[in-house]
């Protein structure tokens, strides 16, 4: 650490921000949309980012399937545990702060010791996205970062898509806005919520795939995750999407600078002080609106 | 009525005993060890639920608890202080961080409280763990002093170098925190605390500074925090900053502080007690089970929270009601709670 610094690392370090990132955003997106329409926070959310990297783990390394394929049935797996998970656990306990509080923690704890029973503690990896590198004006990036990147990105763009330009995604957006207004309107918040949960939980389970297959993967992870979901979402505005996006890159860069200046334990606290300021200073954060 | 208060009395009194003869009827060091975490998590969960009685819930405890350990311990170990100035030392440090803390944290309210709480608590773990010049780093902290021996005229030396002294010494030191927050909770403050959670806006109205309150309680809340934390690193001898479920300091026991709270019952002030109690006993009695202790947890947090909302404490109402059930009878309405 004490080496000059170049601007060579600096370019590295700003994309590998950048990947992370959108890995972040993944997991950002579903708790901002889950606490907007439900107004629920969802402590088990990164268990579910978790479940999503093992999912293809098991398919892939266990089975051998293709890991492309894996990613897509473990998004489906994910989003379809978000639906139970929405009809069993949250729904019935909407606006009851510490029971919700208790019972999404109380579902991390089993999800997290589930993993630990079933595939042992120990750290494992998922084969590389796309294995080698690029070279961009000398400085090797390599290519499982950028696919990792492009697919964040590509998801978040496709829900916004959906959210501005389908039937359903304007009635959840307007479901989000004016919860009353909306059920006049015809609008079902029960089905909203289960649609938002389940959308959550996929993205969760792409975020969980893509960040195992590019760092590692260990049952302790959702609980990483969650925490710079968190941070994202208020950095960016709770309940903005792109707010979450832009949280994301932020969060992502800043660690990766953050931990190249001042060493890696920096990286994560200054991120979390950031948070903590927002909180108390700016509580609608870069992109809120209320 | 007189023949309740006298079976309320005479339950404390046994109680009292057989707390005060425990570790004389087991004769064992390992369960006077379990009994000693237990008063500690204790007095931290009962502060907890105090600022639960605001309506507001400190995702925290653990960080707090470190604060006190960490700096009772560093002050004894570089300063030379002794035990007794160096616990409450550590107290009032996590107290002053409270604090300085408290006026912004609690401008925000509910969830944006507990998630201002949370992430002081992973703050705190990873600056214990940065500044490893002063605290020993990811490595720990390690240092071997015990309390002091104080002298009382009459009665002689006491020393606290057995499991079992400093047994006495914590269940005294936590059964005055206990006291004292009772003393709050069922006093003019605590009145003050319910208007809060009830019906923030009409107590304001009325004259309650709500701010100053949340911060006072708050404030109290981590004094305890600290001290539970001082009594463990005096008893411990080492303190590490890990991020592991296995770690006192981590994030899990600020998850398990509101789990006891929630299955002891959160209404009333021995709910949370005798949920410590009872959930740091049950993993002792199945050590072969330790793996399974978190999802053990977790099955019964959501349990709880879907058929028992009072928890433990409500059990009285809960069983005819159950009893009902089963027998096919339609039962009243479930008890309100949550």
């Amino acid at each position: 650490m004490g080496t000059a610094i170049s601007g060579q690392d600096i370019l590295q370090c700003i994309i590998n921000g950048f990947c992370m990132g959108g890995t972040y955003i993944l997991v950002g997106l579903g708790l901002t949309l889950i606490l907007s329409i439900m107004s629920i926070l969802q402590f088990a959310h990164g268990e579910i980012y978790m479940v999503g990297a093992f999912t293809v783990y098991f398919l892939c390394v266990m089975h051998g399937l293709n890991l492309y394929l894996a990613v897509c049935i473990s998004m489906l797996s994910t989003a379809a545990i978000g639906l139970i998970l929405e009809r069993v656990l949250l729904r019935p306990l909407k606006g009851l702060f510490l029971s919700y509080v208790c019972a999404t923690t109380g579902l991390s704890l089993i999800l997290q010791t589930g993993v630990v029973l079933s595939f042992s503690k120990s750290t494992k990896q998922l084969p590389s996205l796309w294995p080698g590198a690029f070279n961009v004006l000398g400085t090797p990036i390599s290519r499982e970062r950028f696919v990792a990147i492009v697919i964040a990105l590509g998801l978040s763009l496709a829900l916004y898509l959906f959210l501005k330009e389908t039937k359903y995604g304007l009635a959840m957006t307007a479901s989000s806005q004016n919860r009353e207004g909306a059920l006049m309107q015809g609008i079902n918040p029960n089905v909203m919520s289960a649609m938002v949960v389940a959308i959550g939980s996929g993205l969760a389970g792409v975020g969980g795939a893509l960040g195992g297959s590019i760092f590692n993967l260990d049952p302790y992870m959702g609980g990483v995750a969650f925490t710079k979901g968190i941070t994202i979402i208020v950095i960016g505005g709770l309940g903005s999407l792109p707010g979450a996006v832009v949280g994301g890159l932020i969060l992502g860069i800043s660690e990766s600078l953050f931990s190249l200046f001042f060493g890696s334990q920096m990286g994560i606290v200054i991120p979390l002080l950031l948070v903590i300021a927002f909180l108390i200073f700016k509580q609608k954060g870069l992109f809120g609106h209320e | 009525m007189n023949r309740e208060k006298l079976v309320k009395r005479l339950v404390a009194v046994v109680i009292l005993l057989l707390v005060c003869l425990l570790p004389v009827i087991v004769r064992n060091d390992y369960w006077t060890h379990v009994f000693i975490i237990i008063a500690v998590m204790m007095l931290a969960t009962a502060g907890m639920r105090a600022i639960n009685r605001t309506g507001e819930i400190s995702m925290g405890t653990a960080g707090f608890m470190l604060l006190g350990a960490y700096s009772s311990a560093l002050l004894t170990k570089n300063l030379g202080l002794s035990f007794w100035i160096a616990m409450p030392v550590g107290g009032l440090f996590s107290a002053a961080v409270a604090a300085a803390i408290g006026y912004p944290f609690f401008r925000v309210k509910g969830i944006y409280f507990a998630i201002c709480t949370l992430l002081t608590g992973f703050v705190l773990l990873y600056v214990a763990g940065y500044m490893n010049t002063l605290t020993g780093g990811w490595q720990g902290l390690v240092f071997d002093f015990s309390p002091n021996p104080i002298t009382i005229p009459g009665v002689g030396k006491l020393t606290f170098d057995t499991d079992i002294r400093y047994y006495y010494l914590a269940i005294i030191i936590v059964g005055f925190g206990l006291f004292v927050l009772y003393r709050m909770e069922h006093s003019r403050i605590g009145l003050v605390w319910g208007s809060i959670k009830e019906a923030d806006t009409l107590a304001e109205a009325v004259g309650v500074n709500i701010m100053a309150q949340k911060i006072f309680i708050f404030v109290v809340a981590c004094f305890f925090a600290g001290i539970a934390g001082a009594l463990y690193a005096f008893y411990v001898h080492a303190l590490s900053p890990s991020t592991t479920p296995a770690n006192i300091f981590s994030f899990f026991t600020s998850v398990y502080a509101i789990l006891y709270m929630v299955v002891g019952g959160e209404s009333s002030f021995f709910g949370p007690i005798i949920g410590t109690a009872l959930f740091m006993l049950i993993p002792e009695f199945s050590r072969g089970l330790q793996m399974y202790r978190p999802l053990v947890y977790g099955a019964l947090l959501i349990l709880v929270v879907f058929f028992m909302p009072q928890g433990l404490i409500g059990l009285r109402d809960y069983l005819p009601l159950w009893y009902r059930k089963l027998g096919g009878r339609s039962g009243r309405t479930a008890p309100s709670g949550g």
